[in-house]
């Protein structure tokens, strides 16, 4: 399938494509950094923008003649996107359940089968309980929801037979982006089990290039059968590029450890944490309980399953969530009721400092680059612009007044990482810092990280991405619910 | 997204077509224009003396106005900011603060500036400079609590957002943080169309205090010894009469002729009045359309 896509968002932005492939009958792994449009590209394939709200042209022709050609109207009726949020795409009035059995699939046993496996941790008792709800507004939770969504393009896929599946387009859009990696991992296998019977086509959209390592892994005879591209942008518009796994693998092997020079103890939490009624609680890599302990010059990676509340640890540590704790850092002690007059007189931008998660959310949308960085109060501006450099393989001033909402989603990320470690506090956390980067950009996050340390500035890494930092940090502690 | 700098697009649109296709834009510049129509308009058939009054007593009411949203803006600024900053660290000024906008909040605006008159009749000398201030910090003040809300509500939007807390936890400052971050980049659209209102509430309650105290004085005069407002143009016995000359038009329509050149001071006056306060409520409708502000 080859598609020419043009998008015109206003007067002033457009996304445009030439010569898009996604092979047939394979799995199709589309990478790059999140926010250059992938998810508009493939949404305008599958007749999902508003002609109203966009100016929309696919290969030469008008948005409805596209959609009206025959082939592509059927196309379109066989196929199924995973939205990136599965809120969008589950009916708050409709139990779950309801949903699911829209989908008509060939066997029963083969549907549970389908969501057993997905669900691997959920007997088929507490599975039917879960889709015996609403899905609003808190159950269930966001990482359930996905695989809700993933569960309904499989029983559509499924539904598929040899003649209907050459004509069919499965786009899956960051469809595991709530998961941890043993859920990951096992959407990915039920994926590929269920493609192999009729072999529709699939998009598969990611910025995780760690789903790379697993599935050379896990299914190595059936490489013919992948598809790997990168989409990036080239000059005004954007640019498909083979993307050779093997690159990846070998650049993965090769990562070394960050180098540490450890010296004093500048931060000790007491091993149990409690809030919202649990109890949250470090261990060590012998699973025992211990106290989490950061060195001058030291990264430590905390890990823990999806929804364990590691980032809930980043926000009580810095004082924004309530919580029953005993913390040390650099010579404060800090507890659930430290007030918010130390936290802002000693703490923020000092002694501790933080790139939350979501660049979107942390980055103020309106401001430019370099009010990002102005606001920062004593920072070496020649060594911003060198790790701005490295990092971006650019100048400032290239990027110095663009507006934050006009940078693409790796972009926003990239800046939001900087500007928690320019402040040069004693201890940086960054949350998911590699968030939506694409293999180019992680490179260079990594190097940045590898200087902030060598520095003698600590930091605490908070992610998914097992692939990259369990082979770059080698001081782990993992967080746990008691 | 990538960005594409449509110059071919953005060249075709002229500054002309940016005024006409933006309500707000629009009915701006059709008030600058409808004003200068109507000073040319009275500078040819009202008398010079009459129209000089005209004319003082526009620039009076609409000097007012200005200064009254420049001083409530910074009245409410000054409050919000005192509220987040400053007040909550202390119990007493925290409860006197409230206990001062809940006062402010309890009194009708047209009794504020009513009783604001009473020190320009007894106490003050006869600057005008002194008088005129005074006045636009009365009518500053009945819309202090107008703009404290917006600000209040804008802060506290804002910390909702990520960005809020992002930017604390860096050590940046909290007042860099309101007043760069959220008031100048992200509320500028509310304030602006905050300002936009309060102006015309200004000339409104400036003119009507003003009509209400200068019923029976003599046409030269201001109980303030302060240039002529519109209301106490409107509060003359001739410019009564001229209003009143309208029903005419209904018994003759080739009236309306007479109604335009010799009847000009009390039909300009109060037209002056309704057109400012209609393109106020277009230009801010147009804005709260345009930047989809929240009501």
């Amino acid at each position: 399938m080859k598609f020419s896509v043009e998008i015109l968002l206003d007067d002033l932005r457009k996304i445009e494509i030439r010569n898009l492939e996604f092979e047939n009958g394979k799995i199709n792994f589309v990478f790059g950094e999140s926010g250059v449009g992938k998810t508009l590209i493939s949404q305008a394939a599958l007749g999902l923008l508003d002609e109203k709200q966009f100016k929309i042209k696919i290969n030469g022709e008008t948005y409805s003649q596209y959609l009206s050609a025959l082939g592509v109207s059927e196309m379109i009726k066989r196929s199924f996107y995973v939205f990136q949020e599965p809120s969008a795409h589950l009916s708050p009035v409709m139990k779950i359940s309801e949903q699911l059995n829209e989908g008509k699939i060939k066997e029963p046993q083969e549907k549970a089968q389908i969501a057993k496996n997905i669900f691997p941790h959920l007997t088929k008792k507490e599975i039917n309980r879960l889709f015996d709800v609403y899905p609003e507004p808190y159950r269930p939770s966001g990482g359930e929801k996905q695989r809700v969504l993933n569960l309904m393009a499989f029983f559509a896929m499924d539904k598929l037979s040899f003649s209907t599946a050459w004509n069919s387009l499965f786009v899956f859009d960051e469809p595991t982006g709530h998961l941890d990696v043993p859920l990951r991992n096992a959407v990915l296998s039920e994926l590929v089990r269920i493609f192999v019977k009729d072999k529709p086509t699939v998009v598969f959209i990611t910025h995780d290039y760690s789903i790379v390592s697993f599935i050379g892994g896990k299914f190595p005879d059936l490489k013919d059968f992948f598809n790997y591209s990168e989409i990036y942008a080239d000059g005004e518009t954007l640019a498909q590029r083979k993307f050779l796994p093997d690159e990846y693998l070998k650049w993965i092997s090769s990562v070394e450890l960050l180098k540490t020079k450890p010296r004093k103890t500048v931060l000790k939490i007491k091993k149990r944490i409690e809030v919202y009624g649990k109890t949250l609680a470090f261990l060590n890599e012998n699973k025992t309980e211990t106290d989490a302990v950061l060195r001058e010059g030291e990264i430590i990676y905390v890990k823990a399953p999806s929804g364990t509340g590691k980032t809930t640890l980043a926000k009580i540590l810095l004082g924004l969530e309530s919580a029953n704790f005993e913390a040390e850092i650099d010579g404060i002690k800090l507890n659930g009721k430290t007030s918010t007059r130390v936290y802002k007189k000693l703490i923020y931008g000092k002694r501790l400092a933080i790139a939350f998660q979501h660049a979107d959310e942390a980055l103020n949308q309106n401001a430019t680059v370099r009010e990002i960085f102005e606001a920062l109060e004593n920072i070496d501006s020649g060594s911003l612009r060198k790790s701005f450099e490295l990092l971006f393989g650019e100048p400032l001033e290239n990027f110095s007044g663009k507006k934050i909402k006009n940078l693409s989603g790796g972009q926003k990320q990239k800046i939001n990482v900087l500007r928690a470690l320019s402040v040069n506090a004693k201890v940086t956390i960054l949350d998911e810092p590699l968030n939506g980067m694409d293999l180019e950009s992680v490179k260079r996050t990594i190097l940045l990280l590898q200087n902030h340390i060598k520095n003698g500035n600590s930091i605490i890494l908070i992610s998914h991405n097992e692939d990259v930092f369990d082979k770059i940090i080698p001081n782990k502690i993992y967080l746990k619910e008691v | 997204m990538r960005i594409k700098t449509a110059l071919n697009i953005n060249n075709s649109k002229s500054l002309l077509n940016k005024v006409l296709s933006r309500k707000d834009l629009r009915w701006s510049a059709l008030f600058v224009l409808g004003l200068l129509f109507f000073i040319i308009w009275n500078a040819i058939f009202l008398n010079d003396a009459a129209f000089s009054k005209w004319l003082s007593a526009i620039a009076q009411t609409y000097l007012l106005g200005l200064l009254s949203v420049i001083l409530s803006l910074s009245f409410g600024w000054i409050f919000a900011l005192g509220e987040e900053l400053l007040f909550s660290e202390n119990k007493f000024l925290n409860a006197g603060f409230y206990l001062f906008i809940d006062l402010l909040k309890s009194i009708p605006q047209i009794v504020i500036i009513l009783l604001g008159y009473i020190p320009l009749f007894f106490y003050f000398d006869n600057s005008p400079l002194v008088q005129t201030l005074w006045l636009a910090f009365v009518l500053a003040l009945s819309f202090a609590n107008d703009v404290y809300e917006e600000i209040s509500n804008r802060i506290a939007v804002s910390k909702n957002y990520g960005f809020y807390n992002a930017m604390l936890a860096l050590g940046i400052k909290e007042s860099r943080i309101i007043n760069r971050d959220v008031l100048l980049l992200n509320s500028a659209p509310y304030l602006i169309n905050r300002a936009v209102v309060i102006f015309a509430s200004s000339v409104f309650l400036l003119t009507s205090a003003d009509f209400i105290v200068s019923v029976g004085l003599a046409p030269q005069l201001t109980l303030s010894g302060l240039p002529a407002t519109l209301g106490n143009i409107l509060a003359t016995a001739t410019s009564k009469e001229d209003i009143l000359a309208i029903r005419e038009i209904f018994a003759d329509p080739l009236y309306l002729k007479e109604l335009l050149t010799t009847h000009l001071q009390g039909i300009s006056a109060a037209f002056a009045l309704v057109f400012t306060l209609i393109s106020a409520y277009e230009i801010s409708n147009g804005l709260v359309e345009r930047k989809k502000l929240n009501a």
